[in-house]
C-alpha cells in the first residue's frame, strides 16, 4: 500500500508496541500486510518516541518521518496522507 | 496501488490506527470541514446529505451550561442477540457473513462457522473446530447443501453442508491471491489476483473444472452477480468493474468506474449497484445501462465501509466501527437512518429485511431494525479532541433519520462550548468547539438514543517533536529481520506506531 513511498526510497516501518507476536502475526496475515513489522513486545522503543511525542490524550496512531539526516522532520497524531507526501518530496529534493 | 485514506476513531475505546490506514479508502483525507457536504469532493458525485452551501456569514450558538441525561428512547437499530463462542471460548475472527435459509454462514480466521438464526433473540453457533481452520476470506453459497469458500493462500474449498453442523470438505483447486466469489447456476466465478477472473464449473463439486481465465482485474475483493447476465466485481485498485456473461463461460471484463476511493464490497438490487468505499463511505451506481454504471449518489458513515449487504429498502454498511442503516427507497436520494457501534469491529453484514446479521470480528450479532423509528444518531471523529491555537474543533454529524437536536454542554473548566447550528437533520454536520487549557472534559447533551449525554476529553497539544534527533532502536520484524534506525541514514523512514486492538 505505500508501495509509491517505497519506490522513491523512503523506508516505510510499522511498530507493534506491547503486543505479543502471536497477535500481531495473526493480525498482519489477516490483514496481508506487505512492509516490514517490526515487534516492539515490552514498548520500550514506544516509550522513548511517546516522551516525545506532543498528543497526551489519543496515544495511538503516532506517525514519525524521519529525515535522511536522522531529524525528525515530520510527526502526527493520524494519517494526513497529503502533509506526509509533502514532507518526504521536501525531504528528497534536499541535496 | 491506491494510498490510504483514514478517518481516526477514539470512540469507546482507542483504535487500531493501521488498521484504518489498510482499510480505508481514498487518496486524500480531508479533514472536516464545517459547510461543507460530506461526500461532495475531488469525485463530483453528487450527494444528499451536508448543510446547505452559500450561507455567507458563520452562526455561533453558545450551548446552555447544563448536560442533563434525557430519555431519548431507543435506536432505529438494536441488537436482539449474539454468540461469541464462549462455550468452549474460541475467538472467532469474522470477516464474511452469507445467509442461507436459517443458517447465516460465517467466515474468517475461525473457519467456516454455521450459525442458526432462526432465533434473531439467539443466534448459536452450531460448528467451530479449531482444527478445521482455513483462513477464509469470502462465503458463497452454490445451491442447497453446497457452499464455496476462497482463500487467499490455498484458494477455493467446496463443502458439502446439507447438514451444517457437519461441513464436509468436498472438493478443492487450489490457487493463490483468490478472493471475490459469485455463483451463477452451477458456475462459480472466482476473482484471482495473479490469474483475473476465473470461471469454473461446479456441478461436480469434488472436481472443480476451471473453464477459463480472462485477466483485467488486478485486486478484486469481491464479485456480485446479477439476474440478467452481468457481473460487477468491487477491485481496490480499479473501482466497479462490470463483467458481461451473455457467454458465461467466456466473461468478457468492461470499462472500470473509478471510485472516491479503494473498494472493498459490491452489492446489486434491481437496477443499481452499491460499492463499499472505505472511509469514502458507499456510492450509489445507477445501472441503467449495465455496461456502464453511472455514480449517482453517496453517503460516508464517518466509518470505513468494507462490505454493505441491501434487502428491499435498506442498506446496511459494516464500516469497522459499527452498522450504519441506509434508506435506499429511491436510491439516487439515500437517507441514513440510524448508526450504531458495535463492540468490536464490524467487517461483514448480511441482510434480510429489517434483520441484519453482523461478523463484529469476534461475535455473531443479529440486529434488527425499526423501520418506523425515527431518531438521530450523533457522530463525532473521535472523543479525543486537541486544540490548535487555544480551540478544540470537532465536526459533528447527524447519521439517523430524526432530528438532532442539542440541550446543552458544560465543560470541567467553565469554558463555553459553541455550535455552529443547534439541531441537524438527517445527515447534516455542523461544529462544535471549545478554549479553556490544560485537560478538561465536555459533556454533550443531545437527542442521540444511544449517548444522551457525551463526554469528550480535551487537551493542549504539546510542542511537536520536529527536529529532535529521532531515538535510535533496534527491533526484529515479523520475518526475523533485524531492523536497526541508524542503518538507514541517508534514507528517509516513515515509521508508524500501531496497535492491533
Amino acid at each position: 500500500m505505500y508501495g509509491p513511498w517505497k519506490d522513491l526510497g523512503v523506508q516505510v516501518w510499522a511498530v507493534a508496541s506491547n503486543e505479543e507476536r502471536s497477535t500481531v502475526q495473526n493480525f498482519a496475515d489477516q490483514l496481508g500486510l506487505d512492509l516490514p513489522v517490526l515487534l516492539d513486545e515490552d514498548g520500550a522503543v514506544w516509550a522513548r518516541y511517546v516522551e516525545a511525542g506532543a498528543f497526551p490524550t489519543a496515544p495511538y496512531p503516532q506517525e514519525w518521518l524521519i529525515g535522511s539526516d536522522g531529524v525528525v522532520t515530520y510527526y502526527a497524531n493520524q494519517l494526513e496522507i497529503d502533509a506526509v507526501e509533502a514532507a518526504i518530496e521536501a525531504e528528497l529534493a534536499e541535496p | 496501488m491506491r494510498l490510504p485514506s483514514i478517518a481516526t476513531r477514539h470512540r469507546r475505546r482507542v483504535r487500531s490506527s493501521l488498521v484504518l490506514v489498510l482499510l480505508a479508502g481514498g487518496c486524500r483525507y480531508q479533514p472536516a470541514d464545517p459547510g461543507t457536504a460530506p461526500g461532495t469532493g475531488d469525485s463530483g458525485i453528487p450527494s444528499d446529505t451536508g448543510p446547505p452551501t452559500g450561507t455567507s456569514v458563520p452562526t455561533r450558538y453558545a450551548l446552555p451550561a447544563t448536560c442533563v441525561v434525557a430519555d431519548n428512547g431507543v435506536p432505529a437499530l438494536v441488537r436482539r442477540g449474539a454468540d461469541a463462542h464462549n462455550t468452549p471460548p474460541q475467538f472467532m475472527e469474522l470477516v464474511d457473513v452469507e445467509l442461507d435459509g436459517d443458517v447465516a454462514w460465517a467466515a474468517g480466521q475461525g473457519g467456516y462457522i454455521p450459525v442458526d438464526v432462526r432465533d434473531p433473540a439467539a443466534p448459536r453457533v452450531l460448528f467451530l473446530d479449531g482444527n478445521f481452520i482455513s483462513r477464509l476470506h469470502r462465503v458463497e453459497s452454490v445451491r442447497p447443501g453446497l457452499l464455496a469458500g476462497s482463500n487467499r493462500d490455498e484458494g477455493l474449498t467446496l463443502l458439502d453442508v446439507n447438514d451444517p453442523a457437519a461441513p464436509v470438505i468436498v472438493g478443492v483447486a487450489r490457487g493463490t491471491g483468490w478472493e471475490g466469489l459469485a455463483a451463477v447456476g452451477d458456475l462459480l466465478y472466482v476473482s484471482s489476483r495473479e490469474e483475473g477472473l476465473l470461471v469454473f464449473d461446479v456441478a461436480d463439486a469434488a472436481h472443480p473444472r476451471e473453464l477459463a481465465a480472462v485477466p483485467g482485474l488486478p485486486s478484486t475483493w469481491e464479485l456480485v452477480a446479477t439476474d440478467d447476465g452481468w457481473l460487477y466485481a468491487a477491485d481496490n485498485d480499479l473501482g466497479i468493474v462490470p463483467v458481461d456473461l451473455a457467454d458465461p463461460t467466456a466473461p468478457v471484463v468492461g470499462a472500470p468506474v473509478a471510485m472516491p476511493g479503494a473498494t472493498y464490497h459490491v452489492a446489486v438490487q434491481d437496477g443499481y449497484v452499491y460499492a463499499a468505499v472505505g472511509g469514502d463511505g458507499v456510492v450509489v451506481l445507477d445501472r441503467s445501462d449495465p455496461a456502464r454504471p453511472v455514480p449517482v449518489a453517496q453517503v460516508t458513515t464517518g466509518g470505513t465501509v468494507v462490505m454493505v449487504a441491501i434487502s428491499g429498502r435498506w442498506l446496511y454498511a459494516a464500516d469497522h466501527e459499527g452498522v450504519q442503516v441506509v434508506d435506499v427507497s429511491d436510491p439516487a436520494h439515500p437517507v441514513p437512518w440510524s448508526h450504531v457501534e458495535t463492540d468490536m469491529f464490524a467487517l461483514a453484514v448480511a441482510a434480510d429485511d429489517t434483520l441484519a446479521y453482523v461478523g463484529d470480528w469476534g461475535v455473531f450479532e443479529t440486529w434488527e431494525l425499526d423501520p418506523d423509528r425515527r431518531a438521530p444518531s450523533l457522530s463525532v471523529p473521535s472523543t479525543s479532541l486537541t486544540r490548535v491555537a487555544g480551540v478544540a474543533r470537532a465536526a459533528v454529524t447527524n447519521r439517523g433519520a430524526g432530528t438532532l437536536t442539542f440541550s446543552g454542554a458544560v465543560a470541567s473548566d467553565g469554558s463555553v462550548v459553541e455550535v455552529g447550528a443547534t439541531s441537524l437533520e438527517s445527515g447534516e454536520e455542523t461544529w462544535l468547539e471549545v478554549g479553556g487549557s490544560g485537560p478538561i472534559e465536555v459533556c454533550l447533551a443531545s437527542s442521540d438514543p444511544v449517548s444522551p449525554t457525551l463526554t469528550l476529553k480535551v487537551d493542549d497539544g504539546g510542542d511537536p517533536p520536529v527536529g529532535i534527533v529521532a531515538p535510535d532502536f533496534t527491533l526484529e520484524d515479523l520475518d526475523g529481520t533485524v531492523r536497526r534506525l541508524a542503518d538507514h541514514v541517508g534514507d528517509p523512514v516513515f515509521i508508524t506506531f500501531f496497535a492491533t486492538w
